[in-house]
Parts: structure tokens; sequence; C-alpha cells
């Protein structure tokens, strides 16, 4: 069955109809949220919580883009909802902990733990999100702001601001490293 | 001119270190996609998950609309009561309400057009 017939069948609510699209669609959105929150165990606890939300407003959906997007929008709105609910803007210490674990991960299969992912890591949700959006998943900046209900002006300015951090934290990042091994070939 | 062109170098050096970074970013992203993985439960998970949730919608649903019909109730009751034991404070009522009615409308609407 087509995506879109399933989401004919999940609006006359069907169920089975519902499970298809959602699995279809999970490893796509727990990935996303991977990258906004940089960790696995709360993207997979989002993606459910996102998942109920999608059966409550099924009705909603106008089709006009893609189910995926959709998921996003709905996954986007909620993470934000939650951090400014509870307030719990990670302290620093706590996001550190984080990067540590998903480096170990990336390490442990052998693969290179990137400088820009702990700058993008620093950055605000509402600066990292339209960077990951705009940047990864290639969406306009007339999208980004439908799906955060900012203007397009506004994304543009965080995209443009955050990548300018993310270099000069890169430039930083350089230097440091280049120090280092000054003083070390000096020795 | 040739200030003009220093700046233009400038320029230029900034966009490459931009592009540089969002390279960076693209990279880095990529990596995250690839490398973490994602254990998608089995078609049961999600069919449960959907008729919890209905479950769910269905109980505050029924809950909302007790809250509803009892508050109703309460309100006509209270209404009816006033009307044949104490008419005067009934129609006082009645005008404040009316009152208070077109003063929010009104309000409103100024608001509304003084917004546009």
């Amino acid at each position: 069955m087509e995506e879109k017939d399933l989401i004919v069948s999940a609006k006359r609510g069907d169920q089975l109809a519902f499970a298809m699209l959602f699995k279809n669609n999970y490893p796509f959105l727990v990935k996303y949220l991977i990258k906004i929150t940089m960790n696995p165990d709360a993207a997979e606890e989002l993606a459910q919580e996102t998942m109920a939300i999608c059966v409550e407003k099924i009705g909603l959906f106008n089709g006009k883009s893609k189910f995926s997007s959709w998921l996003i929008t709905i996954a986007t709105n909620l993470y934000i909802d939650q951090k400014r609910k509870s307030k719990r803007e990670k302290s620093w210490k706590a996001q550190e902990e984080v990067f540590r674990r998903m480096k170990w991960h990336l390490e442990s299969r052998n693969e290179e733990w990137n400088d820009a992912l702990s700058a993008l890591g620093k950055l605000k949700d509402e600066i990292r999100i339209p960077i990951v959006l705009k940047h990864y998943y290639g969406y306009s900046y007339e999208e980004i702001g439908k799906m955060m209900n900012i203007s397009s002006g506004t994304v543009k300015s965080r995209v443009h601001n955050g990548i300018m951090s993310v270099r000069e934290e890169l430039k930083l990042h350089g230097e440091q490293e280049g120090a280092a091994a000054g003083t070390r070939s000096s020795r | 001119m040739v200030n003009r062109k220093v700046l233009q170098l400038e320029q230029d050096h900034q966009d490459e270190q931009l592009l540089a970074a969002v390279k960076e970013i693209e990279d880095g992203l990529e990596t995250l996609e690839e490398n973490v993985p994602v254990y998608t439960p089995d078609l049961q998970f999600f069919e449960n998950l959907v008729a919890e949730q209905k479950q769910a919608m269905k109980r505050k649903l029924i809950g909302e609309l007790a809250i509803f019909t009892v508050a109703a109730l309460l309100i006509v009751t209270s209404v009816l009561f006033m009307l044949y034991q104490v008419p005067s404070v009934f129609f006082i009522l009645q005008g404040v309400v009316t009152v208070f009615i077109m003063a929010y409308s009104t309000v409103s609407f100024v608001k509304q057009v003084n917004g546009t």
C-alpha cells in the first residue's frame, strides 16, 4: 500500500495503517531527533511521544507536505515545548556527558568524532534545529519557518549566526590544536 | 580601488570559511546518520501504541464530556433557582451579562481593527 492510501486509511481509524505508517517513518524520525538532541535515548522517547500526538491530530494533516515532514514538525515543536516547560536547558556539564557518550559510541565504531558536532551541540536549540533542517535535510527557509512558527527572515538569520558561531568554534579549536602541536615540536 | 579589492578578498575568504564550516557540519551529521544504529520495533509494537493512544483519547473525551455536563447542569440549575426564588437577582444578572458581552465584543473588535 502506498503512503497516501495508508494516510487515508489511518484517517478513517485503521490501526494497522497507522502502525505501518509509523513503522516506515520511525528510523527517519529517530535519526532526525538524534541530530537535534544528540541523545539516542531521548530521541527514541520523543519519537514515541510524537507518534502518540500524531494519532490524535491525524485529522489535521492536509497532505500538502510529506508525512515525514509533518512528523518532523510535530517532533520539533514537542521537543522545544518540553524544554521550555521543564526549563531543563541542560547545563554544559550534562551536555558534555551526552557528547562524551556519543563520541565514545562513534569511536567504538571506528568513526572519528567531528568537532563541528561539538560546536553544533553548544548552540541553543532554536539555532541548532534550523541549521540541521536547512543544511542536512535541505528544507527552504520558508518551510522551516512554517515548521517552527517563525518568519523565514528569522530562520535565515539564525542559520547564518549559528554557522558563524560554529566557524568561530572550529577556528578556535584549530588554533588550540596548532598551539599544542607547536609546544610539542618545540620540546 | 585597492581597498575594494582587499574587501572583496576578505569577503571571499569569509565565504570560503563559512562553506567549510557548513561542510564540516554536514559531514558530522552524516556520521551520526550512518553510525548511530536505530532499532525499529515490530509492527505489533506500533499497533499497540496506536491502540493505547486511542484508548487514552477516549478516556479523555469521556472525562471532558462529564465535566462539561456537570458544569452545564449546575449553571442551568442555579439560573432556574434564581428565576423562581429571587427573580430580581436573575434579571440583574441578565443585564450584567448582556453589558459584559457587548463591552467585551466591542473591545475585541476595536483591538482587531487597530491591529490590522
